[in-house]
């Protein structure tokens, strides 16, 4: 039968310092020798990575697309959910603020990236602009920082806009100061959000939950079967799975069919003598 | 309750998308150039944003009215179809919206002015016709069920009162009626209520108002005066489905008047190719994108010997309540034996 896939959670912060308290907070272990510095966990049944990109859209995007290769070569990345945090600047918010990203651009570009608002955040929410410089020459209705439209733009290669989100931390305002931000300040200011950022990730984690195809590939390995031989079977049995057609008795005799042939045969005519019965529940 | 709506910056001081604001205080506002940005983007998963749609408010500055495919008449005159809004509140398991949009979020055009005007215009052009132009709204949307958002029916009422060479039908399940309470019937209106049994709408019709609820609205607005159209469209064949369909004949005739039924309409249940390649990616799943599909038709449809045995049924069903003249019936089958390379090109789309 399909099943729901458990969504991985992946992670992107710009610095080190960003990373540190989601690195606590969800007990991540460094992993050696990796091409980026990559953390992995457990968040219940969600596996958990963290990647530190380095500063810029092009080290996220690069970073961001680097996990999700290494992740889906482990047949992983199915519905992930992707979530960068890091801290921003705005004209007039105060340090400290979070705030979800519905909206980015890149400064040299037109048009913007829009993320899907599905899972809930009760806080507010703001465009970003994605600099490639630092800079305190603040827009009056957006955030700045310098990596999320890199982020946002490799990420959705690689999974649904729903499920890729940013939340950034205010970290400075026309009245403060860049060069007192100190990694132990970015990482208190982090910190100091980590309630609403777990309950976020608990959020886009509920929502992110999509069926899983019915993998039944180990009945018919002793067989020798052709690619499109394959797609038909795996065709047939995701109907059977999903009219309840594929029984104990069914999964027996296809266990012990001689060629791939009896083995379409026997499913066509299942699916054939199928008839859907409602149970009263979608 | 909608907490995202996405604004179009030229409709952000429209009456109508103010009072739309209005209702939702609090939800957050998004402003944008153009809704495509939103709503057309690739990427989203129409299953995962259903679950909770943003709303979009945005101008249609073209392409307001479309021409409806040649076999969908049930007037007999020019046939035209228009939608103010893009998806729908409801979550028919069926429902090609799942195959046709990127998006799950409500798309409402707010300009309905224009919507009306091309639709006068349109009605003139057929001004000497032998038979009204019809106009349906309904197909890309439920035609009330945000009714008490929008203002559609009052407006559009209003307005096709005003065109008496033209019909305009409701596609609905919605029991959004108030606002057709609230006036005299008006005679060029037809409200076509889509209706499945009570077992087939609670498993598959998610979200919509229950059959018996249907009923019960489709009494109202008969008494009312209003003409009313009955859609039995997509028939779900399920083990049950004779019983099933001739119980919900039974209960729906016991009460509405059969002979004041404007037309009553049979539809396999059928998709063209890529919205059901989508859909049933959506829901691999459900049993409903399995059971007794395939490509045979122009589109994936019930296999045709099926087609013709639920179709046939039905029709034989409704027969008993409703004259030959009020009843159409939609096959998804040209005349023709059917084709065997249908069945294994529906066991390799991807
Ligand atoms: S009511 Fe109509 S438009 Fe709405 S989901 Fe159901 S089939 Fe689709």
């Amino acid at each position: 039968m399909s099943s729901m896939a458990r969504p991985s959670l992946h992670l992107v912060t710009a610095l080190a310092c960003e990373a540190k308290p989601l690195i606590d907070c969800f007990g991540l272990r460094k992993q050696e020798q990796t091409d980026y510095p990559l953390f992995q966990g457990q968040l219940r049944d969600h596996k958990v990575s963290l990647v530190v990109s380095g500063l810029g859209a092009f080290n996220a995007g690069a970073a961001s697309a680097w996990l999700a290769g290494r992740e889906s070569a482990l047949g992983r990345s199915q519905s992930a959910v992707w979530l960068n945090i890091g801290v921003a600047g705005h004209a007039s918010l105060a340090p400290g603020e979070a705030l979800l990203v519905h909206a980015c651009r890149a400064a040299d570009e037109i048009r913007s990236y829009y993320p899907s608002m599905v899972a809930k955040w009760p806080g507010k929410t703001a465009a970003l602009y994605t600099l490639a410089m630092p800079s305190q020459d603040y827009p009056a209705d957006a955030m700045i920082d310098m990596e999320a439209s890199g982020y946002f733009t490799a990420v959705s290669r690689f999974s649904t806009a729903e499920l890729i989100q940013s939340i950034k931390i205010i970290s400075d305002n026309q009245r403060s100061n860049l060069e007192k931000l100190s990694p132990t300040v970015i990482s208190d200011l982090i910190q100091s959000r980590i309630t609403e950022l777990c309950s976020f990730i608990d959020n886009l984690l509920a929502i992110a939950r999509l069926p899983q195809p019915a993998d039944y590939l180990h009945l018919i390995s002793h067989l020798h079967a052709s690619v499109s031989h394959r797609a038909q079977y795996a065709r047939l049995i995701e109907h059977l799975s999903a009219t309840g057609g594929l029984d104990e008795q069914l999964q027996q005799a296809l266990g012990q069919a001689n060629t791939i042939a009896e083995v379409l045969a026997m499913l066509r005519e299942r699916r054939d003598q199928q008839v859907p019965v409602l149970n009263g529940v979608d | 309750m909608v907490d995202t709506i996405y604004i179009e910056q030229q409709v952000r001081e429209h009456p109508r998308a103010l009072a739309v604001m209005q209702r939702f205080k609090h939800a957050r506002v998004i402003e944008i150039e153009r809704y495509s940005e939103v709503f057309n983007s690739h990427g989203q998963n129409f299953r995962l944003q259903k679950q909770n749609p943003s709303l979009i408010l945005a101008h249609k500055s073209n392409a307001r009215l479309h021409s409806t495919p040649a076999q969908y008449e049930t007037g007999g005159g020019a046939n035209y179809y228009f939608s103010h809004m893009l998806n729908c509140l409801y979550d028919c398991r069926y429902c090609f919206l799942q195959g046709m949009f990127q998006s799950a979020n409500y798309l409402l055009f707010v300009n309905f002015e224009d919507f009306v005007a091309d639709i006068a215009s349109t009605a003139e052009q057929h001004g000497h016709d032998a038979r009204p132009a019809w106009f349906f709204s309904g197909y890309d949307c439920d035609s009330l069920a945000y009714d008490p958002v929008t203002g559609f029916a009052e407006h559009f009422l209003a307005a096709f009162e005003q065109l008496p060479n033209a019909v305009l039908e409701l596609r609905t399940k919605s029991t959004q009626i108030r606002s057709l309470l609230a006036r005299p019937a008006t005679p060029n209106v037809v409200v076509a209520y889509s209706l499945s049994p009570p077992a087939v709408a609670s498993e598959l019709e998610v979200g919509a108002p229950g059959f018996e609820k249907r009923v019960d609205a489709i009494v109202r607005l008969q008494q009312h005066g209003w003409r009313i159209g009955l859609r039995f469209d997509p028939v779900i064949w399920h083990a049950d489905y004779q019983q099933d369909y001739a119980g919900a004949l039974a209960y729906l005739f016991e009460r509405v008047d059969a002979a004041q039924i404007d037309s009553v309409t049979l539809g396999g249940f059928r998709l063209p190719r890529d919205y059901y390649k989508k859909m049933q990616k959506l829901y691999p799943e459900h049993w409903l994108f399995a059971a007794g599909l395939n490509s045979e038709a122009s589109q994936i449809a019930y296999r045709q010997t099926l087609e013709q045995e639920v179709l046939g049924a039905v029709e034989t069903l409704t027969r008993q309540y409703i004259s030959q003249q009020q009843l159409y019936v939609y096959p998804s089958y040209e005349a023709g034996p059917a084709q065997q390379q249908g069945v294994a090109e529906l066991e390799t789309m991807r």
